[in-house]
């Protein structure tokens, strides 16, 4: 009976022992918590691009220039002009959801919602395309440049440290009512912005090359009556 | 001759230089972070273990072995863990450290109150860190796993249905298998990995809603198997991840909010059908009303907890015994009841902290994929964790799930084990994706100097 009484003081003693071991846990543990996330923020604002493949270039459809303006790419999520879209661009000619894009080894996938409603390099897409550097995509007047990091290597590429050279956009036929538009200008004798030369253009914020830039021709249509 | 009082800008120089000759490097101080913790966790094992040797020497006059060997077994396995084990598998410390302690805690409250049950939970501890070890290598090793998603599923409702066919009722629920060499083990407890890791997979399809549909399907499958067991706790685990795991892959809230209402309708449809859901609601309601009978375990579970007050009886003391399913459904009032609500609270917090960290890695983690495996394992266990404690306060109507890590059961730890090795695995993917950031933003600022 004294032994047992012996062991209730040891016990009771005991217990303020473990209480405080697991209150020393809990602080180590919520210290390394803290501890974590500021370290996670610093690599954030030191490596910015940190998750990302690159950029998305926007592209001004009547002057097949970059308007100067980009869009963080991620690696997998939706393009579209919805607000809740990975890469969100707010165009009346974008629909809310437009495609879904991942990253594989051989480029990146683009998955379009509707079929034939994006144009990839001038193509429309039917159930799938794959884009490298310098591809774009452009539905209407909305127009995007893909341009991934040097860091980023697809399949068939050397990995590189230097960035990629700036490619030129590939871009579908204005629509028709620019077409009209630059028409009516032509008659009028205004010289359209198409016309211009690449060279006197103004130089934007991007870097862009000077070459000529390739646009797909189609026949023109005759206006409706 | 006075001297001459230093300017403020000499004292803050000075100031700065005595902090940088004892700073300590980053590696070093990110070691005495996880030292400490150690210290603790093989500190209470050595501690918990010899008061139960000390029991046993002064109450009944004789030496407990097991004790002693546990005495110095539990703290070895510790620091085994998480200074070999984990180091080259790139495991969060934290997250091995916490396991570590949480389940060294059920070790010694098994071992206390049965010191087969403890010695046994001891030894499937082992298996448990072989899983642990061997879920986040798989992680690490296999990038695709679609083919091994689509394999899953059967294996998954092979095994779920095994209990139907050959298994043994017990407390209600025809969830157990017999096997000769083995023992008895729950197949429910293994193929929730497999849940987590198909959901995981078909959830983050690029296809949308059509890719989530095979994983939907796996898991209202296992979801139709387990009411035909009538292991409920196992099913209302299930259903619940499904559900915020659907949310947090599709961000469709129509469609989860439907999810939800057939949940609700499936609980309503449940609680007419099933007799004894009647009988857990009218107890948790009022368990004294059938205080000796139906409600007794209820009854004694806050008894327990009541009369251990905020510091506890002491480890080894009490009545623990009188409450039934104490090794499992209740083991936390046998805590509380030793240890005191406060440090239950602790525990309480501990799980808190370990759901944090899993969420705070799913965050960071670059692939959907990843994320939702991060975050469907953090899911699994905070929500288990809650439905068993939460049945056991009286907060919510009691359910017949293990609490993690803690209660005793070697098919429930080696998956809790399991579920926290493949966190680990995807926290070590996050470490690595970090490092090539690194390198690839050096080699960039190399590139254009």
């Amino acid at each position: 009976m004294f032994m047992s009484d012996i062991y209730s003081v040891i016990a009771y003693i005991a217990r303020y022992w473990f209480v405080a071991l697991v209150l020393v846990i809990i602080w180590r543990a919520l210290y390394w918590l803290r501890r974590d996330a500021r370290r996670v923020s610093r690599a954030l604002r030191r490596y910015p691009d940190a998750g990302y493949i690159g950029e998305w270039a926007v592209i001004d459809v009547e002057t097949a220039q970059p308007t100067g303006e980009v869009l963080a790419a991620p690696r997998d999520g939706w393009l579209g002009s919805a607000r809740g879209c990975d890469v969100c661009l707010p165009h009346a000619d974008m629909p809310a959801h437009a495609a879904r894009f991942f990253l594989r080894a051989d480029g990146l996938h683009l998955v379009p919602r509707r079929s034939g409603v994006l144009m990839v390099d001038g193509e429309p897409v039917r159930r799938e395309a794959v884009l490298r550097h310098g591809a774009t995509v452009s539905c209407g007047r909305a127009a995007l440049q893909l341009r991934l990091f040097a860091g980023v290597v697809l399949s068939g590429e050397k990995p590189g440290r230097k960035p990629r050279p700036d490619p030129e956009p590939v871009l579908p036929d204005l629509p028709p009512e620019v077409a009209e538009a630059e028409e009516e200008g032509a008659e009028a004798g205004d010289a359209p912005a198409q016309q211009e030369t690449p060279s006197s253009l103004p130089v934007p914020s991007m870097t862009v090359s000077s070459k000529k830039i390739r646009r797909k021709t189609r026949e023109p249509q005759t206006p409706n009556a | 001759m006075s001297r001459k009082r230093p300017t403020r800008e000499a004292r803050k120089q000075k100031k700065d230089r005595r902090a940088l000759r004892t700073r300590k490097p980053a590696r070093r101080r990110g070691r005495d972070a996880a030292s400490l913790t150690l210290s603790a966790v093989m500190f209470f094992c050595a501690s918990a273990c010899l008061l139960l040797a000390l029991k046993s020497l002064l109450n009944e006059g004789r030496v407990d072995w097991g004790a002693l060997a546990l005495m110095v077994a539990l703290p070895l396995v510790c620091w085994l863990c998480v200074r070999v084990v984990a180091r080259p598998l790139r495991a969060d410390p934290m997250l091995v450290l916490l396991m570590t302690f949480l389940v060294s805690l059920g070790i010694v409250l098994l071992y206390g109150l049965d010191p087969e049950r403890g010695l046994r939970q001891s030894v499937i501890y082992l298996l448990g860190i072989a899983m642990f070890a061997g879920c986040a290598l798989s992680i690490r090793l296999i990038h695709d796993w679609h083919a091994l998603s689509w394999l899953m599923i059967p294996a998954g409702l092979v095994l779920l249905l095994l209990p139907v066919a050959i298994g043994e009722e017990q407390g209600g629920a025809k969830n157990w298998i017999s096997m000769p060499v083995i023992g008895s083990f729950q197949p429910s407890e293994l193929v929730k990995l497999a849940l987590l890791l198909t959901l995981a997979e078909f959830f983050s399809s690029p296809r949308g809603f059509r890719g989530m549909l095979p994983g939907l399907a796996f898991s209202a499958a296992c979801l139709g198997v387990l009411m035909l067991q009538k292991d409920l706790g196992t099913a209302l685990m299930y259903y619940l991840v499904t559900l915020l795991l659907f949310w947090a892959a599709s961000s469709n809230l129509p469609l989860t909010l439907l999810g939800a209402l057939g949940g609700v309708g499936a609980a309503v449809v449940g609680y007419r059908m099933f007799a004894h859901v009647r009988t857990r609601v009218a107890i948790w309601l009022n368990p004294w009303s059938d205080a000796l009978g139906k409600g007794y375990q209820l009854v004694q579970a806050l008894m327990a907890i009541s009369s251990g007050g905020l510091f506890g009886l002491g480890l080894g003391m009490g009545q623990s015994r009188v409450i039934p399913a104490y090794s499992t459904d209740f083991i936390f009032a046998v805590l509380c009841e030793q240890f005191g609500i406060l440090f239950g609270l602790c525990v309480v917090a501990l799980y808190v902290i370990l759901v944090m960290r899993g969420i705070s890695i799913a965050l960071r983690a670059r692939t959907p994929f990843q994320a939702l495996l991060a975050l469907g394992v953090s899911l699994m266990i905070g929500l288990q964790t809650f439905v068993i404690i939460g049945g056991v306060v009286k907060l919510i109507p009691l359910t017949g799930i293990t609490m993690p890590f803690v209660s005793y059961g070697g098919t429930s730890l080696v998956s809790c084990m399991g579920m926290v090795g493949l966190l680990c695995g995807v926290s070590a993917q996050n470490e690595k994706d970090r490092a090539e950031d690194e390198r690839l933003t050096q080699g960039a600022e190399e590139g254009e100097a």
